[in-house]
Order: structure tokens, then C-alpha cells, then sequence
């Protein structure tokens, strides 16, 4: 099943149709939602409510978009709810070691650490930007920022993010 | 070299390397004298190559099962919202009709609540009369 037959079936009620969309999503919500909240038990619960969120509102979601670019809007607000609710700090170090699978290489997970030590709003711009290939004009209207704001944090993020992996402590 | 151009044409070179615009020719003219910034541009794309390749970790377990229960309550609490608001309806009507109208036959006045309730619930909830129960050999 793909994103359309399962769209057209969840329209008519089909919850099980919705498990498509999790099963395909889910990974990388929560990889999302671990860089926002820093907090393992927060991103699943952030993750999971999101996708209720999601077939609650399913009627508003356009099937001409990509699926996954209106979800993040909704799990990026249950996120931040999740983060005021637990007043969660990323600051204070709550930051669960990567789980990544044991064929991965050691530079992928070196990349995976010196990401999660980005502040979340920087990581969250360099994923969706690098590894989701989103446009500034999609980041814009996800992160409601504009453009320019869009272009100047992620260079920002993307200088941090080079000084962490060279081994530089001082951040630009 | 200018730390400012080199600031400016760095940003410039970021949009240029997120294929949101062509490298300009100032640009490039000033990567083939900075050689610090040459350096800069040579690490950025090297990154952007290592993040591109880069895959999310690997989660265990499957979030279905308590997406799944998360949908079902929802949908439970909005049913249960939509029979109080429905209850209290009939009531607030049905209060007010009294104190208007002098209605006939004030015997049968207790019944018309419940039995409205009843016919309104039956339409706005259609399962009045269900009994919820998590008792797993009930449900089948």
C-alpha cells in the first residue's frame, strides 16, 4: 500500500489503513521528536500522540502534499507541549545515546552524537535539511520563519555542527 | 581578505551548496583567492555528503499498538463528550419549555426527558444503549 491507497482509506474510516502511515513514519518521527525533546520517554509520547493527532485531524490533510511534511507540524507542536509539560531542558545533558543499528558505521554515528549536541532548533534544521532534502521555502512555512531566517540559522547550524565534528569547543 | 566578504560569501556559498541558487561569479572568484575560505567550502561539502548519506537510527519496538489504543480513547472520550452535550440539551430545553409553554397532561412530564434522550442519543451517538467494556472476551 502506498501513501495515496492509504490516504483514500483512511478517508472512509479505516483505522487499519492508518498503520501504514506508522509503520513508514514512525522511525524517523521519533528521531525527530528525540532531537526536539532530548528526552527518550518524551519523544515516544510526543511521537505517539502525534499520530493520534493525525487520524483525529486526517480530514485536513491534503493528499496532493507529502504526507509527512503535515504530520511534522503536529509533532513538532506536541513536542514542545511535551517539553513544557516535563519542562524538559536540553541543556541538562538529558541526552539518551543514539540507538542505531549494529551495521552502521562509526562515522555515521559520530555524525548521529555531534548532532544531538546541536541546541534542538539547530538539529532539527540540518536533518529536515540534509537527510529529509526539504526546500527553505517547505522549512519556512513548517518552522513558520522566514526564508532569509531559514538560510542564516542553518548556516549557523551547519559552522556549529563542522566546529563539533573537527573537535573545536568553541561555537561561532 | 575582508572578514566580512568572507562572512557574506560564505552564507551566499551555503544557498548555493542547498542547490538554492547557482554559485555567483563573485563567489567563485573569491573561493579561488581565500584559501580560507576554499577550505571552509571543501569541509561543508564534505558534510553535507556525510549527511546526505546519513540514515535515522534504528528504533526498537512498533508504536502501533499504543497509537492504536491512543486513537480508540480519543474517539471514546469525543463519543462520551458528545452524549453529555447531548443530555444536557435536552434537559435545558426541556426545562425552558415547561417555564414557557403551559404544556398538556403534566403526569407524563418526568418521561418526555428520558425517552427524547433516549431518540436524540440514538441519533446523535447511535449506540445509546452500547455497553463499553475492556473485558477482552466480551469485546470479541
Amino acid at each position: 500500500m502506498d501513501d495515496i491507497a492509504a490516504t483514500r482509506a483512511c478517508r472512509t474510516g479505516n483505522l487499519d489503513a492508518f498503520r501504514h502511515f506508522v509503520d513508514r513514519y514512525q522511525c524517523r518521527a521519533l528521531a525527530h521528536a528525540r532531537l526536539l525533546t532530548r528526552n527518550e520517554a518524551d519523544a515516544a509520547d510526543a511521537t505517539q500522540d502525534a499520530f493520534v493527532d493525525a487520524y483525529r485531524n486526517f480530514a485536513s490533510f491534503d493528499p496532493g502534499r507529502p504526507f509527512y511534511g503535515w504530520f511534522y507540524v503536529l509533532l513538532r507542536n506536541r513536542c514542545f507541549k511535551q517539553r513544557s509539560r516535563r519542562a524538559t531542558r536540553w541543556e541538562s545533558g538529558i541526552v539518551p545515546a543514539p540507538r542505531v543499528d549494529p551495521d552502521v558505521s562509526a562515522e555515521h554515528v559520530d555524525l548521529w552524537r555531534a548532532i544531538e549536541r546541536l541546541p534542538p532548533d539547530a538539529a532539527e534544521l540540518v536533518v529536515l535539511k540534509h537527510i529529509e532534502g526539504w526546500t527553505y521555502d517547505e522549512l519556512s512555512k513548517a518552522l513558520e520563519i522566514p526564508r532569509g531566517t531559514v538560510m542564516s540559522r542553518l548556516y549557523d547550524a551547519r559552522q556549529r555542527l563542522l566546529n563539533i565534528l573537527s573537535g573545536e569547543t568553541r561555537e561561532p | 581578505m575582508n572578514r566580512d566578504d568572507c562572512h557574506g560569501v560564505r552564507m551566499s556559498l551555503t544557498a548555493a551548496l542547498d542547490g538554492e541558487r547557482e554559485i555567483a561569479p563573485a563567489d567563485r572568484q573569491h573561493l579561488s583567492t581565500c584559501s580560507s575560505c576554499g577550505r571552509w567550502f571543501a569541509d561543508m561539502q564534505s558534510m553535507a555528503g556525510q549527511l546526505h548519506d546519513l540514515a535515522y537510527p534504528a528504533m526498537r519496538g512498533d508504536l502501533w499498538p499504543n497509537v492504536k489504543d491512543g486513537i480508540g480513547s480519543s474517539s471514546r472520550n469525543a463519543a462520551e463528550m458528545r452524549r453529555l452535550i447531548t443530555v444536557g440539551c435536552v434537559l435545558f430545553v426541556w426545562r425552558g419549555l415547561q417555564l414557557l409553554v403551559d404544556l398538556p397532561i403534566p403526569a407524563l412530564h418526568p418521561l418526555v426527558p428520558f425517552v427524547v434522550t433516549v431518540l436524540a442519543l440514538s441519533f446523535v451517538a447511535r449506540d445509546s444503549l452500547a455497553i463499553e467494556t475492556s473485558a477482552p472476551e466480551l469485546q470479541k
